[in-house]
């Protein structure tokens, strides 16, 4: 049996309002939740690596979000690099969440809501968008 | 040739690191009690106390403020206290302002760090203002209603903390609400401040939404905005990730704390505290902006 078979009784009805919202929030959190904690994680580790490995004045380079440094990141980690895809995970977990309540609003069919959340989400994406290709 | 920032003068790195971290958990903590993100505090903190441009210490007070977000609008979300469709509609001006705001600081103002400072200063002033005023704490029964408001269902209930019935309240005024709110993220993109401290008055005195229930969605909706803002900082290569990296990390625990303790200290002495310390930063961002001040 398919979880949307309307016989199974897992299946949430939809179309209760109230389902709706205990479901937005039971995600969001989830989301903002293990968002907050990746980021924290990483943030922590490049921090510290940060602190063991540099001289005794606090020399930054001004990061710029470059495709090639992210894979960089990847492929020889370094604090710089472990950093850099912490503040991406943090900058980026307000995106997933709007994607995942835009997600919930189109299966519970509410149309003015999914219109304002895919808004929200087509400004930042022009924003990555429009500054990468600035 | 990337350009090297020397921050500190020389100090050890660990010891920076380490205060770096102690003024991103001051702000979380804070931003998390009153409701707010915490930039108003911090962006002065960095330009004033390590001598850092203005534009870095935007875009390091707009990752804290998504730290400051995500710590503590998880909480409150799971707590049912966040109003999610009224935040996710007044999201759509918020991070339009956001994203203009952000533009012009990275454009037309990206050698002028000395208006950027300038311009701080009436939104420090405007801030303590809007935390002077007492707040209304429950929803106002005799409001009018508002058809957009009532059609996107923008009310919600809450539960009074004094007699612990849930009490519903309607919502209104919707299109002041988003004015505001798009006020509050072009503040935000511009000066890196969550954009908190205008939006729940906005929503408290004009949308008649309960204080708890505003600080609450406020903080849930400063993390899309200066998400906007961050992005644009980033792109513009105005992120030094090890100053951005500790201050976030330190509101990151700091909001986690403050929401453990849920606006308790929205009380009076806080408050009081920090409008004295926002105003003694608007007297040195302005002495900053005229070049009294390096």
């Amino acid at each position: 049996m398919t979880p949307d078979a309307p016989d199974d009784p897992r299946v949430v009805p939809f179309d209760d309002e109230t389902t709706q919202v205990l479901l937005l929030r039971r995600w969001v959190s989830r989301i903002l939740r293990a968002g907050a904690l990746a980021s924290g994680i990483l943030l922590l580790a490049g921090i510290v690596a940060h602190a063991l490995s540099a001289g005794p004045a606090l020399l930054i380079p001004p990061a710029r979000l470059d495709p090639d440094q992210v894979a960089q990141a990847f492929e020889r980690p370094s604090a710089a690099g472990v950093v850099l895809v912490a503040v991406l995970v943090l900058a980026l977990t307000p995106l997933t969440r709007v994607i995942l309540s835009a997600g919930i609003f189109a299966r519970s069919r509410d149309r003015p809501m999914l219109a304002i959340t895919a808004f929200v989400l087509a400004m930042l994406a022009l924003t990555i968008l429009g500054g990468v290709a600035f | 040739m990337t350009p090297l920032v020397d921050l500190g003068g020389g100090g050890s790195t660990v010891l920076l690191l380490l205060l770096l971290v102690a003024i991103g958990f001051a702000s979380g903590l804070l931003g998390s009690l009153i409701g707010i993100g915490g930039g108003l505090f911090l962006v002065p903190t960095l330009v004033l106390g390590f001598g850092l441009d203005i534009h870095f210490a935007v875009a390091a007070s707009l990752l804290a403020v998504i730290a400051n977000s995500s710590g503590s609008a998880s909480t409150y979300v799971e707590q049912g206290l966040t109003n999610l469709r009224l935040g996710m509609f007044l999201e759509t001006t918020t991070v339009i302002g956001g994203l203009l705001g952000a533009l012009l600081s990275v454009t037309v103002l990206a050698s002028h760090s000395d208006v950027l400072a300038l311009g701080f200063v009436p939104a420090v002033v405007v801030g303590a203002i809007l935390m002077f005023r007492a707040p209304r704490a429950g929803p106002d029964p005799d409001a009018p209603s508002s058809p957009l408001a009532d059609r996107l269902d923008l009310g919600g209930e809450y539960e009074d903390e004094e007699t612990g019935a849930r009490i519903r309240y309607r919502t209104n005024h919707p299109a002041e609400g988003l004015s505001l709110a798009g006020v509050a993220g072009f503040g935000s993109g511009l000066l890196g401040v969550g954009g908190g401290i205008f939006n729940v008055p906005a929503m408290n005195a004009v949308m008649n939404v309960p204080l708890r229930i505003a600080s609450a969605t406020s903080l849930f909706m400063i993390g899309v905005t200066a998400s906007a803002g961050v992005l644009v900082y980033f792109l513009a290569g105005d992120l030094l990730l090890f100053v951005a990296a500790p201050v976030a990390f330190g509101s990151l625990l700091g909001s986690v704390v403050g929401s453990y303790y849920q606006f308790h200290a929205g009380s009076r002495w806080i408050r009081a505290m920090f409008i004295v310390v926002l105003l003694v930063a608007a007297v040195l961002m302005a002495a900053r902006g005229v070049g009294y001040l390096q």
